[in-house]
């Protein structure tokens, strides 16, 4: 087609008309090309136009329209056509490109289509010339970006494109206005030769344009081969490359997440401890004192009321919150590690250890949504498509450690193990990833023997610097529902604890708010069920009252100490204090002597059992009561026997 | 299978396991651009479907999940996001 013919179709595509246009009769030659491949950049190199260009997918929206007179004389009508990678269109850009190189009779077609190929992403550039030579259409490959794919170590001969895809290729760097008057040439002398005659009617649709395609693609590898040179000695890897180098590879890829997660525990419980001290200061010291001043001025000093303030909401939820700080660094470093993509990484680890055991490898989604919370983590079994990968799942996400058990972790460890509470964290996370391998394979061994799993690729992003506000926004999301929770369900549980230590048990002295927390209801239930333990030599009803209030949250585990010590804490800012005093006098007193063996039983026994009530609420939605049940007392029995395990190997070894 | 097309032979590589761009340039003996262009493709035609995987669940402690509803993974989505890719069987 000439000029004038192709005028009404480009017009109704909106075209304008950048520069000035091409004489009548002339040549109409079409640039083409998947996006951000410099097409635009070298229609205004050729006709010294100025559309608008740019370095991002979908600059060129419309069709550009400019004439190029390479040597003053001939003129070719040059179109700059919308970005599109191939004739099969998925966006409008696409379907105009298509209409204008496809739909449009044969005769008005342009004469030569140019298709600009980016030469560091050559394959991904080449479907749309095997697609073109298929329609029988005069094509030209400009070559663009080879100072991109240098840098890169990659170098592609033009001559030996041209000679595996059949049709001249010219190399050319718009920015630098260089290799212009060699495509010129090579745009003139294909010009002169006849349109190739051809048989094919289009795209085909359904399994025949999947055939077509790998017969393009065929040919684009056959091309890349011939063509590409990748230079040995150049490490054409990028920055994220070389980090993956050691983040994915099969061994020091999951060392390295312990070591990460390690660094992040160690750091968190350092950095936190004297700001917990100060709070744990500040609700023992000034706040309760304040709070007693006001009961007496009002009346209400030595009452029931003034346990319930003092004693109740100040110790309970008072103590919870001296773990905000810690809490607050662990989620500012989890937030900065998820910001930087490494957390992209330690899926791509859990992935294959999952895989490698015979897991569900999409299952690790939910279980390390899991360490964060488990009640997201149960909605997230919804990404398995496989309904018996979704309950296994289920009943595995519990046994992920959520944070609200880091807080008992931390008060413990803190007690039994100071300077060493980093470490202890960190091998109770440990014990969280063996306990979720080794229910997985026990239900994979025993419930689902026959479990297929789909096929699936992870594709990771690139490594960034982590953003202030990105990290600072979520940090203060998950530092919020903390501070709900202690304000929300951890208030409820402290005064429903402290209304069963107000109650006297039957046949005990006292009345209510007035007798003393062993002889109440709270201590006389825990009691009953106390004996369960002594084997795990936790068997004590302070421990116990413990472990059942943390069936509610496990954060209500320590507002419930808190409670039932009801004790003032000193103002020292480094040490658990009193209540740290009492819990170790009791666990000493009750295990033997073997203090140790009976607190990793303990904490042991709190990783494994019922996460919370929430956590149950979200299983039975989504699994139902029955797999919910079996849940619970798969938990309880797997949680026992292996404090049991604990204390009796323990106590035998220390 | 080295008759095969490099589409046919992606796919298959998938098919047996490999996780990764990198391994499925090993299993399908195609350069890593004929990959990366292929995957491309595959997903094009709807033979591969594309998810982001949000890791960004905010950790609140359990029982008190910031999430407005309870269920699945509260917003924003922290960090880059990693993305699957899943073969999707043509219908019969």
């Amino acid at each position: 087609m000439s000029a004038p013919e192709q005028q009404p179709a480009v017009a109704s595509c909106h075209s304008p008309a950048t520069g000035r246009t091409a004489v009548e009769g002339s040549s109409v030659v079409a640039l083409v090309g998947a996006p951000n491949v410099g097409k635009s950049t070298l229609f205004n190199a050729l006709t010294g136009a100025h559309r608008d260009v740019g370095n991002w997918p979908g600059t060129t929206v419309e069709v550009g329209r400019g004439a190029w007179s390479p040597d003053g004389g001939t003129e070719y009508d040059l179109l700059d056509l919308p970005g599109a990678y191939s004739l099969d269109p998925l966006s409008p850009d696409e379907a105009l490109t298509r209409g204008l190189l496809v739909d449009v009779p044969v005769d008005e077609r342009p004469d030569l289509v140019v298709v600009v190929a980016d030469a560091g992403r050559l394959a991904r550039s080449l479907y749309m010339v095997a697609q073109l030579l298929e329609l029988g259409q005069r094509t030209v490959v400009a070559l663009t970006m080879a100072d991109v794919a240098a840098r890169r170590g990659v170098t592609v001969d033009p001559r030996a494109l041209s000679g595996a895809i059949g049709v001249p290729v010219v190399a050319v760097d718009p920015r630098r206005r260089s290799g212009a008057a060699a495509l010129a040439a090579t745009v003139s002398a294909a010009l002169a030769t006849p349109v190739p005659v051809t048989s094919y009617a289009g795209p085909g649709a359904g399994a025949e344009s999947f055939a077509d395609a790998d017969r393009h693609f065929a040919l684009i590898s056959r091309a890349v081969e011939a063509a590409t040179v990748e230079d040995p000695e150049h490490d054409g890897r990028t920055f994220s490359d070389r980090i993956d180098r050691v983040a994915l590879a099969p061994v020091l890829g999951p060392l390295s997440f312990l070591a990460v997660m390690w660094l992040v525990f160690q750091l968190t419980t350092t950095i936190a401890a004297p700001l917990q001290g100060a709070l744990d200061a500040f609700f023992s010291g000034p706040v309760s004192t304040g709070a007693t001043r006001i009961l007496d001025a009002v009346g209400l000093g030595g009452t029931w009321v003034q346990g319930l303030v003092v004693d109740g909401l100040i110790a309970g939820v008072g103590m919870l919150l001296t773990f905000l700080p810690l809490m607050a660094i662990m989620f500012a470093l989890l937030a900065l590690l998820e910001d930087s993509g490494y957390m992209a990484r330690a899926a791509v680890v859990t992935d294959r250890a999952m895989r490698a055991i015979g897991l569900p490898g999409r299952a690790f989604l939910p279980l390390i949504v899991g360490f964060g919370c488990n009640v997201p983590a149960i909605a997230a079994t919804r990404v398995l498509p496989d309904a018996r990968h979704r309950i296994l799942t289920t009943l595995l996400v519990p046994f992920t450690s959520c944070s609200a058990r880091l807080t008992v972790y931390v008060l413990m460890a803190s007690i039994f193990f100071p300077g060493r509470s980093g470490t202890v964290v960190f091998v109770l996370y440990c014990v969280s990833i063996l306990f979720v391998i080794g229910v997985g394979l026990l239900l994979r061994g025993t419930l689902w023997r026959a479990m297929g799993d789909e096929p699936l690729i992870l594709d990771l992003p690139p490594y960034q610097r982590p953003t202030a506000r990105l990290t600072t926004m979520v940090t203060w999301l998950r530092v919020r529902g903390f501070l709900r929770t202690a304000g929300g369900i951890i208030v409820v549980t402290v005064i429903a604890v402290w209304a069963l230590q107000a109650i006297p048990a039957p046949g005990r002295a006292g009345s209510f708010g007035d007798v003393p927390v062993q002889d109440s209801v709270y201590a006389a239930t825990a009691s009953r069920i106390a004996p369960v333990f002594e084997p795990a030599g936790f068997g004590t009803w302070t421990a116990t009252s413990a472990l059942l209030v943390g069936f509610v949250a496990k954060e209500a585990v320590i507002s419930s100490w808190s409670q039932t010590y009801a004790t003032a804490e000193p103002d020292d800012a480094s040490s658990p204090g009193a209540l740290g005093d009492a819990v170790r006098a009791d666990f000493a007193a009750n295990s033997g002597g073997h203090t140790s063996a009976a607190v990793w039983a303990f904490l042991v026994f709190l990783l494994a059992y019922t996460p919370c009530v929430a956590t149950l609420a979200a299983q039975r939605r989504e699994v139902g009561l029955r797999w919910t049940v079996f849940g619970i007392a798969m938990q309880l029995t797997i949680a026992w026997l292996v404090a049991v395990a604990v204390f009796q190997i323990g106590s035998r070894l220390v | 299978m080295s008759d095969a097309g490099p589409l046919t032979r992606v796919l298959a590589a998938i098919d047996a396991g490999a996780g990764d761009r990198d391994r499925i340039v090993a299993a399908s003996r195609l350069s890593r651009d004929v990959v990366d262009a292929s995957l491309d493709h595959l997903l094009r035609i709807g033979r591969l479907s594309q998810e982001s995987l949000a890791l960004g669940c905010p950790p609140t402690g359990c029982g008190g999940c910031s999430s407005p509803t309870g269920q699945g993974c509260a917003r924003p989505v922290s960090g880059p996001t990693l993305v699957a890719l899943t073969v999707r069987r043509p219908h019969a």
